[in-house]
């Protein structure tokens, strides 16, 4: 791995002779089996010793000393291992179990750990533990064809990303620049001699180095007229450095080479420009299609449940995904959105009516001017110096507006919702058509709208405020410095978001009653928990998540009550968080701690 | 009732309300000292806690035993020991929580939306995870008193509830206070807060501080549940509202300020009580603790005390 040819010579950069270094340090506490502490222990928990590490270039020894911590070999980790297995056994027992209640709140437990499920679910984390454990072995012997089948995944994913960031198509001259620069770059650096070892990787290594930068933000590296590169990521073992200054340093020096081991430039058929206008195509056909063939339950619950989620998660996306920013209170630019079009459509809808009544389509746009608007005035206080608690104070304004739409009798019609706004209805010449109460054409509604916000959404990547959204995202300090103002577009970022929420409301007002109960803070969390599982800043993703999501929920209503639901989706936000935490956003995000960077 | 009456038993109320808000707030203020991080799922451990309590009050006391009486030393007993099993189940929620929401990506050196994300994942989890475990509906906790007056203020009645919360809270929120300035673990949480680096080179294990920050907030967070499902009831979506408004008074007191938490739980306690019985409707109570959230960081951003954690540097 790391051990290139052991230096008798002490290393360039480190802590002056007789002190042992850090690697030392944390290699000598490991053979005592302590868990590292003190200095070296806290520098390996802060990053510190990663940076030390590569400055020291490799004396941190070569055996199992390498594989991080947690990861030491031995029954101690074999231990913790088996406990972690069955410390998640037993909540997937008592997820999926019976249900107790306020006088015995052990009856849950119980029912779900005793007899036969208790047997399975042990059965399962012993099984589970074994695999964990053998999988080392396992990997050398599947190595071959598992790589096979990575490789070409890992080539789908990117290609997803690709096409999810700021290119919306390929520009192939730019990609097989970069490439070749990043072999001529991989040629001139010294190979490591141990890149054929089988078995655990490291687990930088195994977390990094996939993408750090996602070529969209090499697209607008390059083609800005900024000057901002990524980190210089040299193939070769010792990893770029990861503090904050560092990188900083490091991605301000001009004309470092953009390397991104990896990707080839060779291309798969299925990333040419026919293949993948094929897929649009079939897929878009797909999806028109598909209500046609299935019952009218189905279509409702793909109206509600997948429709009008999809175009909310696509709503959030921007704000988490493209300005990193949290919103816990997306519903309530929903909410907003649903009473304005209320407000404006239907004399007898609220107590609390326009004196002219328009049109549901009509009403949209003033829908999102609506919701963009309290956005505006919500962001515009916070997202200057406290962005970091954007996500505590969306999720009071999302229970406040949900108390106020409650509460206000007078205005919304309180508790008792909102009956009555009159579908939406099209008049072209002479031609006429009415929405009536099928869902059929709410759907192809909400279909055209979720095509039409992904193609803005494309094009607006491409512009010059997405990448500055990009960049300040990136990295705050240095984006001020090449003349991003951070604020601003947070703000815009999110304002975006909050209208394309307003949007949704309105289809919501004129699609069916609704009532403060839908914009609880639940709703907003579903959305969050969508653009989790679809990658956010993903445009596809975050339609795909609802898909995906509602689309099981309302397949397994059968099976899983209604209320266990977010059992799971915060179970599998969780994981999927802990998996790819760095995936979760679409650009190499690369702070090192909780810590490091922030304000 | 005269006016002045009206004040004191307003006052109470606001006490006892701020009380607990200060006991909660005190644990966000300490992880953002540590982690300059939100802990999004911070009610959940207020919720946890007082499930534990609740359990701990039935066990000690049978039901229908309730109305009986016990004497003063029992009541005391048995808040003390609701509330010690308050803290034990707010303790466990955080250690979970730190162990399955935090640590992995620590370990992953995650970007910092992503502790949010998956702190609001754990967030759901553990509200559906007690609603399905003890049902979705309110659970009262068992009377621990009978006498409802034990003392008047200034004409104002105080029950025996009131004077137990109060005293309970101030009583834990003093001993926090004097644990992070006066004990060695106290040290360390400030050394960290003021610069994790440089404390961590002198031979602070940021491990075990992240570790015991969680733990220190989730005993204090869980007390406050068991007090606050005393005056009230406990129920699983009980941890949003309450864990908003602390949420407000760590930051009207200043984020990462021990003292401030203290001030401004008590403030907001007095403020939302005067306010929502004088300036607005009673439905709009908790539109009070948001306006003056947003108040705060529009106009003092650092909070009322400033933004710093125990002693000043």
């Amino acid at each position: 791995m790391s051990g290139g040819p052991d230096e008798p010579v002490g290393p360039p950069v480190g802590p002056p002779a007789g002190m042992p270094s850090v690697a030392e340090r944390v290699a000598q506490l490991r053979a005592e089996d302590r868990p590292p502490d003190g200095w070296a222990g806290a520098a390996t928990t802060t990053g510190t010793a990663d940076a030390l590490a590569a400055a020291e270039a490799g004396n941190v020894g070569d055996g199992e000393g390498v594989e991080g911590f947690g990861d030491e070999a031995g029954p101690g980790r074999w231990g913790r291992r088996l406990g972690g297995c069955l410390v998640l056994a037993a909540l997937a027992a008592l997820v999926t179990g019976p249900s107790g209640n306020a006088d015995r709140p052990l009856a849950g437990a119980s029912g779900s750990l005793a007899g036969e499920r208790g047997v399975l679910f042990l059965a399962a984390a012993l099984l589970a533990w074994a695999g964990l454990t053998g999988w080392p072995r396992l990997r050398g012997l599947l190595g071959r064809p598992a790589a096979y089948l990575t490789g070409v995944a890992a080539e789908w994913t990117q290609d997803a990303r690709d096409r999810s960031g700021s290119s919306g198509r390929r520009r192939p001259s730019l990609d097989e620049a970069v490439s070749r620069r990043d072999r001529m770059v991989a040629e001139a650096q010294p190979r490591p001699a141990t890149s054929a070892r089988v078995g655990p990787k490291r687990p930088d290594q195994r977390e990094d180095s996939a993408h750090l930068v996602p070529p969209s933000d090499r697209t607008w590296a390059v083609r800005s007229k900024w000057v901002i590169w990524p980190a210089p990521r040299v193939p070769t073992e010792p990893p770029a450095p990861t503090s904050a200054s560092g990188r900083l340093a490091a991605g301000l020096a001009v004309g470092a080479p953009a390397v991104e081991a990896g990707t080839s430039g060779r291309r798969r058929w299925y990333r040419r420009p026919w293949a993948r206008c094929a897929g649009y195509a079939l897929a878009l056909g797909a999806a028109a299609g598909a209500p046609l063939v299935v019952s009218t339950t189905v279509r409702q619950a793909m109206v509600n449940d997948i429709g009008l989620y999809a175009l909310l998660a696509l709503g959030l996306s921007i704000v988490v995904g493209r300005a990193g920013l949290l919103d816990l209170g997306h519903v309530a630019f929903c909410a907003i959105g649903a009473y304005t079009a209320a407000y404006l459509c239907a004399p007898g809808a609220m107590p609390w009516h326009a004196p002219v009544t328009v049109s549901p389509l009509v009403a949209m746009p003033a829908a999102m001017a609506a919701a963009a608007l309290a956005g505006l005035a919500l962001g515009a206080p916070l997202l200057r110096r406290h962005a970091d608690l954007l996500s505590m104070v969306t999720l009071a304004f999302g229970g406040v507006v949900q108390l106020v739409a409650n509460n206000a009798d007078g205005i919304t019609g309180g508790a008792g919702g909102v009956f009555g706004v009159p579908p939406p209805s099209v008049r072209i010449g002479g031609l006429h058509y009415g929405f009536g109460l099928d869902p059929l054409p709410y759907y192809y509604l909400l279909l055209g709208l979720v095509v039409l916000v992904m193609a803005a959404l494309a094009g607006w990547d491409r512009t010059r405020a997405a990448r500055a959204c990009a960049a300040q995202r990136q990295d705050e300090v240095a984006a001020g410095a090449l003349g991003v103002r951070a604020a601003g577009m947070r703000l815009l970022a999110f304002t975006t978001g909050a209208a394309v929420a307003g949007l949704v409301g309105a289809v919501l007002a004129a699609k069916q009653f609704f009532n403060p109960q839908t914009f609880s803070p639940q709703a907003s969390m579903l959305v969050l928990a969508i653009v989790v599982v679809g990658g956010a800043g993903s445009r596809l993703g975050a339609v795909l998540g609802a898909v995906v999501l509602q689309g099981l929920a309302f397949l397994l209503r059968d099976h899983v009550p209604a209320a266990d639901r977010f059992l799971y989706f915060g179970a599998l936000v969780m994981i999927m968080t802990a998996l790819r935490p760095r995936r979760l956003l679409p650009a190499g995000l690369q702070r090192v701690g909780p810590r490091d960077g922030g304000p | 009732m005269g006016s002045g009456g009206q004040v004191a038993r307003l006052a109470i109320d606001g006490l006892m309300a701020g009380a607990v808000y200060a006991l909660i707030a005190l644990g966000y203020t300490l992880v953002y000292g540590v982690l300059r991080l939100v802990n999004l799922a911070h009610g959940e451990v207020f919720m946890l806690g007082a499930f534990g309590g609740l359990y701990a009050a039935r066990a000690a006391l049978p039901a229908g035993a309730g109305g009986a009486g016990p004497g003063v030393l029992a009541c005391v007993g048995l808040v003390a020991a609701g509330t010690a099993a308050g803290g034990l189940g707010g303790a466990v929620a955080a250690l979970g929580l730190e162990r399955a929401a935090y640590r992995p990506l620590r370990r992953r050196r995650a970007p910092r939306l992503a502790y949010l994300v998956s702190a609001v994942g754990a967030s759901m989890f553990a509200v559906s995870l007690a609603g399905k475990e003890f049902g979705r509906r309110d659970v009262p906790v068992p009377n621990l008193f009978t006498d409802r007056t034990v003392l008047r203020v200034a004409g104002a009645p105080v029950s025996a509830e009131a004077l137990a919360v109060v005293t309970t809270a101030l009583g834990l929120l003093l001993a926090a206070d004097r644990l992070v300035a006066w004990s060695r673990l106290g040290r360390s949480i400030r050394a960290v807060t003021q610069d994790a680096e440089c404390a961590v080179l002198l031979g602070v294990s940021l491990e075990r501080v992240i570790v015991a920050t969680f733990v220190l907030g989730g005993v204090l967070a869980g007390a406050g549940g068991f007090l606050y499902a005393m005056t009230f009831q406990a129920s699983y979506t009980m941890g949003f509202v309450p864990g908003i408004k602390a949420f407000t008074a760590a930051v009207l007191g200043g984020l990462g300020n021990v003292r401030g938490a203290l001030a401004g739980g008590l403030l907001l306690g007095l403020v939302e009580s005067f306010g929502g019985y004088y300036l607005l409707d009673a439905d709009y109570r908790d539109v009070i603790a948001f306006a003056v959230l947003i108040a705060v960081l529009l106009l003092r951003p650092s909070g009322l005390l400033g933004a710093r954690l125990g002693r000043p540097a």
